[in-house]
């Protein structure tokens, strides 16, 4: 775990020095194509290091816990700063955290391992598929449980956040009877948008007390000059026009029922469907998680059970050599060639069996394997 | 029907409850079965009265809310008994659901109380129960966690006094198992909420962020019990923090300094 907290450590130095150098990061400056390019770029050293993995151990020890965990540690104790800091747009270091390269960075860091990790999940499977392992079975439901939580939340950290210098955010008065097609952004500067919006009436129900119960707005929108929509606006239920959201945002509260105007939001993300493609995937991992076995309904201990595991291990170990011994001609030769291989290669062969030693998820790379002997299938 | 029966179903949906919940401490599985569906079904039917009195289902205030808490608790209670046969979740579920119920007897006034229009979504009480019950889950395995170091192995009895704690250990990594899931959907849903109601989904106000820490605390905690070379001590301890954390969240933010004002999350 050293090594993990480790570069952790070099990524918080490397963020300072950044943050130090560059200043605050200027996330408009990833607005399209260049989060697109980022992407790419990201997606590709993601496939070079799943084909380096293997052969090294670096990226190998990307994937294992001992990476994860620090890398969790160390965002949480970065969140628990933001949480503990008032936070403004443009304040400095801590007091802007979404822009503070060491928190960015570390985010990133996890987002790395999340893709590593799901690769790695990934070819066991398919390599499991390939070779139909005697007396072996995956936990599939485990498998897909895995891969929804962690590509779900990889796809939630990178398109929210490569994503989020594309999302528009504009304000606009309409009047009734006034058709509106100015929107202003956050500065107050003008944008366009394809449409014209009219508002046709207000509606404004209070409770006894007077506080609103309801506030709505009936809109008419004319989309790209030719179509006419009719839309009511409601809070908590905007409307959703040509991959626009118009939201109920305010009103003329000296006026009350009688405000001749309502002001609304128009919110444009482009990148909304993939986040939420991420979202409902951690949701299915969420509903899978809470559906898997447990140790304790088999009636055994989690320690029980690997030690179950083991002895299965240990047999099979067992066989292979004996299998070896009675092939071989030259025994001391052909240990110490194999031995020397047991690594992360030689783990291949195996992937069926020293998985299953990792019943609670895929702890099977913090294992230091066994001195087990390689076998052709 | 109105608001005055209400303590009447709840007394008897409260008995029906405790007995099954006892009829779960004596494995008695079938008693424990019927007595707490019993108990649903009288207090979903107080439920579906008020729905037809006030013609809409009744999920507008706090106190409509705690309703529904208190209904799904032992029904939640009930199906992770059916999967696990934990014989202490019926109790548990049963208390809590029982708490609730009693907010709402002595504190009435909350039903006449306007709910502003932000909250009034469908998102509001699944949002609020999956979150609660989350809660529940986790501080039963905090608590299980503190039963577990304050009893120290001894010596002469260590292999029985291991298997005991492994057995308490795989309990616990159930509970936070489940108990993230719930993390994960209230959080899910709330941020699902909060684009149809404040524009995006995630937007770092303060009780989202204490969310975040809450649930990468508890991914610590899952990640690092994998890991062949763990301590359990140190992991027992990532627990209570993790739930000092989540304290944090549910109504620690209230007192920080840094969240004053910032919040959407303050209620009344």
């Amino acid at each position: 775990m050293k090594e993990g907290f480790a570069i952790g450590g070099g990524l918080l130095a490397i963020g300072l020095l950044l943050q130090l150098t560059l200043g605050a990061i200027r996330w408009y400056a990833f607005a399209w194509p260049v989060n697109l390019i980022v992407l790419t770029a990201f997606l590709l050293f993601i496939v070079v290091a799943t084909f380096l993995r293997n052969n090294n151990y670096p990226f190998h020890f990307l994937t294992t816990h001992r990476a994860a965990v620090p890398a969790l540690v160390y965002a949480a104790a970065l969140t628990i700063i933001m949480g503990l800091t008032r936070q403004s747009e443009g304040g400095s270091w801590f007091h802007d955290m979404l822009a503070f390269w060491p928190f960015a960075l570390i985010y990133v860091y996890i987002a790395f391992l999340l893709a590593l990790i799901s690769f790695r999940r990934l070819s066991h499977m398919l390599r499991h598929d390939k070779r139909h392992h005697k007396g072996t079975h995956r936990n599939w439901l485990r498998d897909i449980s895995f891969l929804l939580n962690h590509v779900g939340l990889f796809l939630v950290l990178v398109c929210a956040s490569l994503g989020s210098p594309d999302i528009q955010r504009l304000r606009m008065v309409a009047t009734i009877g006034q058709p509106e097609s100015r929107a202003f952004n956050e500065e107050q500067l003008v944008k366009s948008i394809p449409m014209t919006i009219e508002l046709k009436r207000f509606i404004l129900e209070t409770y006894d007390d007077g506080s609103p119960r309801r506030f709505a707005s009936e809109i008419e929108v004319l989309v790209d000059k030719k179509k006419r929509v009719m839309a009511t606006v409601d809070v908590n239920h905007p409307a959703k026009i040509q991959g626009w959201k118009i939201y109920q945002y305010g009103y003329d509260t000296s006026k009350g029922a009688d405000s001749q105007i309502s002001i609304l939001e128009l919110i444009h993300d482009p990148w909304l469907p993939y986040v939420y493609t991420g979202i409902y995937m951690m949701l299915a991992g969420a509903l899978l998680l809470f559906l898997q076995r447990s140790y304790s309904s088999r009636g055994l201990t989690e320690e029980e059970y690997r030690k179950r595991l083991k002895a299965k291990d240990a047999r099979k170990a067992e066989k292979a050599k004996k299998q070896k011994e009675f092939f071989s001609t030259d025994k001391t030769e052909h240990h110490k060639h194999h031995s020397h291989h047991s690594g992360s290669s030689e783990h291949s062969g195996h992937s069926g069996s020293s998985d299953h030693s990792g019943h609670s998820g895929h702890s099977d790379s913090d294992d230091p394997l066994p001195p087990h002997f390689h076998v052709e299938h | 029907m109105t608001w005055s029966y209400f303590i009447y179903f709840a007394i008897v949906a409260v008995l029906l409850w405790t007995f099954g919940a006892l009829s779960a401490w004596k494995e008695k599985v079938r008693g424990a079965y019927l007595f707490t569906a019993g108990g649903l079904l009288v207090f979903f039917s107080f439920i579906i009265g008020m729905w037809i009195t006030l013609e809409h289902p009744p999920l507008r205030t706090m106190g409509e809310t705690r309703l529904w808490y208190s209904a799904f608790l032992p029904l939640v209670g009930l199906i992770v008994y059916a999967r696990w046969n934990y014989k202490w979740i019926l109790s548990f579920s049963t208390v809590l659901s029982t708490v609730f119920i009693c907010v709402n007897i002595f504190r009435p006034e909350i039903h006449s109380k306007t709910l502003m229009p932000a909250l009034q979504s469908p998102w509001f009480a699944p949002h609020v129960i999956v979150y609660m019950f989350a809660y529940a889950l986790l501080g039963a395995a905090t608590l299980m966690a503190v039963y577990s170091l304050a009893k120290r192995p001894k010596s002469h009895t260590a292999s029985s006094s291991g298997t005991a704690h492994r057995s308490l250990m795989s309990s616990i990594d159930d509970l936070v198992r489940v108990g993230l899931a719930f993390l994960t959907f209230g959080m899910l849903f709330g941020a699902l909420w909060a684009k149809e109601a404040w524009g995006h989904y995630w937007s770092w106000d303060p009780k989202e962020t204490w969310a975040a820490i809450t649930w990468f605390g508890y991914l610590v905690y899952i990640h690092y019990r994998q890991m062949p070379t763990h301590r359990r001590r140190i992991a027992l301890w990532m627990l209570i923090l993790c739930f000092v954390l989540l304290q944090v969240c549910w109504w620690g933010i209230n007192y920080l300094p840094a969240a004053q004002g910032m919040s959407v999350h303050t209620y009344g």
